[in-house]
């Protein structure tokens, strides 16, 4: 039973895969974040019935469970966090977009075959919609201005993690 | 509690040796020397434990005596080494979107028009870096002019590939 009590956050993370590919499938497939907040959140019921289950059956004191079931759920929040960008680079990473025309083009393809099909183009209309409907960046008399703070709070923030680990803010600094 | 407690020691001492290494001079190939320095800090950090575990005392706290525990520090440490290698990752290349935000709220009150939009954004910063980047990191090579896939290339391409028809996303992602 210890061992089944080690293994849950695992466990839990299946829960979370099945329930968000199912939401997908059966449910919509158009919103994605939706569909991983609800699988983040089966996963997480599951872990917390089995380690209410487990505190029950155990014949440790409530306060020496407690740790545990930190630990448990601390572990679980890190690897649904991991799926979470797994998923995040399937629809956003240009890598991973790129890999995938060159994995449907066969022969290969030259720099300029990859821009026809994905270019700085698409991923401006794709972003800028997304900010302009959501009202992060406004349009006015046919300049852009930044809307709603949200996003550019975001940005200041991974920027300053940017020059704490990285040590500089761009990738094109020196 | 002593799970608790070692699992966090030997994250923080993962966490305090990478940014000692950083701090004296940032190596090359970063990702794969965080790798390193993850694996070798719970490796020893294990190593030491289970061999010494009758001796180490911590506050009061002996250290983990039963295989389970080690397991559940095993997994503790890679969740959380796991969640921070792909931050890490996301925070190397600059986010299309982050970028937008910022270089419209620089152009302050004037805001920014589409032109200048398109200028400062455009496939040299938004494309071209990610092809080198592919081929630095070995999912493609150059055939004369021809990027093709390496054997890494297609394996992660046709995971995203099949997750995305899993969970019926039809249109590309980037």
């Amino acid at each position: 039973m210890m061992y089944l009590h080690v293994f849950s956050p695992i466990g839990a993370l299946c829960i979370n895969v099945l329930a968000q590919v199912c939401y997908c499938r059966f449910i919509s497939n158009k919103h994605l974040l939706k569909s991983l907040f609800f699988g983040f959140f089966c996963g997480i019921s599951g872990l917390i019935l089995a380690e209410v289950w487990y505190a029950g059956k155990s014949s440790l004191a409530v306060f020496q469970n407690v740790p545990l079931i930190l630990i448990n759920i601390s572990s679980y929040c890190a690897l649904g966090y991991c799926y979470f960008h797994f998923v995040n680079l399937s629809e956003t990473a240009r890598r991973i977009r790129i890999i995938s025309e060159l994995e449907n083009a066969k022969a290969g393809l030259s720099a300029q075959e990859i821009l026809e099909r994905y270019n700085a183009q698409e991923i401006i209309e794709k972003r800028l919609g997304r900010l302009l409907k959501s009202n992060q960046v406004i349009c006015t008399n046919g300049r852009y201005y930044v809307g709603k703070p949200f996003m550019l709070f975001a940005s200041k923030v991974v920027v300053f993690l940017k020059l704490f680990i990285l040590g500089k803010k761009s990738e094109f600094d020196e | 509690m002593s799970v608790f407690i070692f699992s966090l020691l030997l994250t923080v001492t993962a966490f305090v040796a990478h940014f000692i290494v950083w701090k004296i001079r940032p190596p090359v190939h970063q990702k794969s020397v965080l790798i390193f320095i993850f694996s070798a800090i719970l490796l020893v950090g294990l190593g030491l434990l289970s061999n010494f575990r009758q001796y180490i005392n911590l506050l009061g706290v002996k250290a983990p005596q039963e295989l389970y525990e080690y397991f559940q520090i095993c997994i503790f440490f890679i969740s959380i080494s796991l969640a921070y290698m792909v931050t890490y990752s996301a925070l190397e290349a600059d986010s299309p979107s982050l970028v937008m935000i910022m270089t419209i709220a620089n152009s302050g009150n004037e805001g920014l028009t589409q032109k200048n939009f398109e200028k400062k954004i455009n496939n040299d910063s938004l494309i071209m870096p990610r092809l080198k980047d592919i081929l630095s990191e070995k999912l493609a090579y150059l055939d004369g002019d021809i990027y093709k896939l390496t054997s890494k290339g297609h394996i992660i391409a046709r995971i995203f590939i099949t997750y995305r028809k899993i969970v019926k996303r039809e249109r590309k992602g980037g």
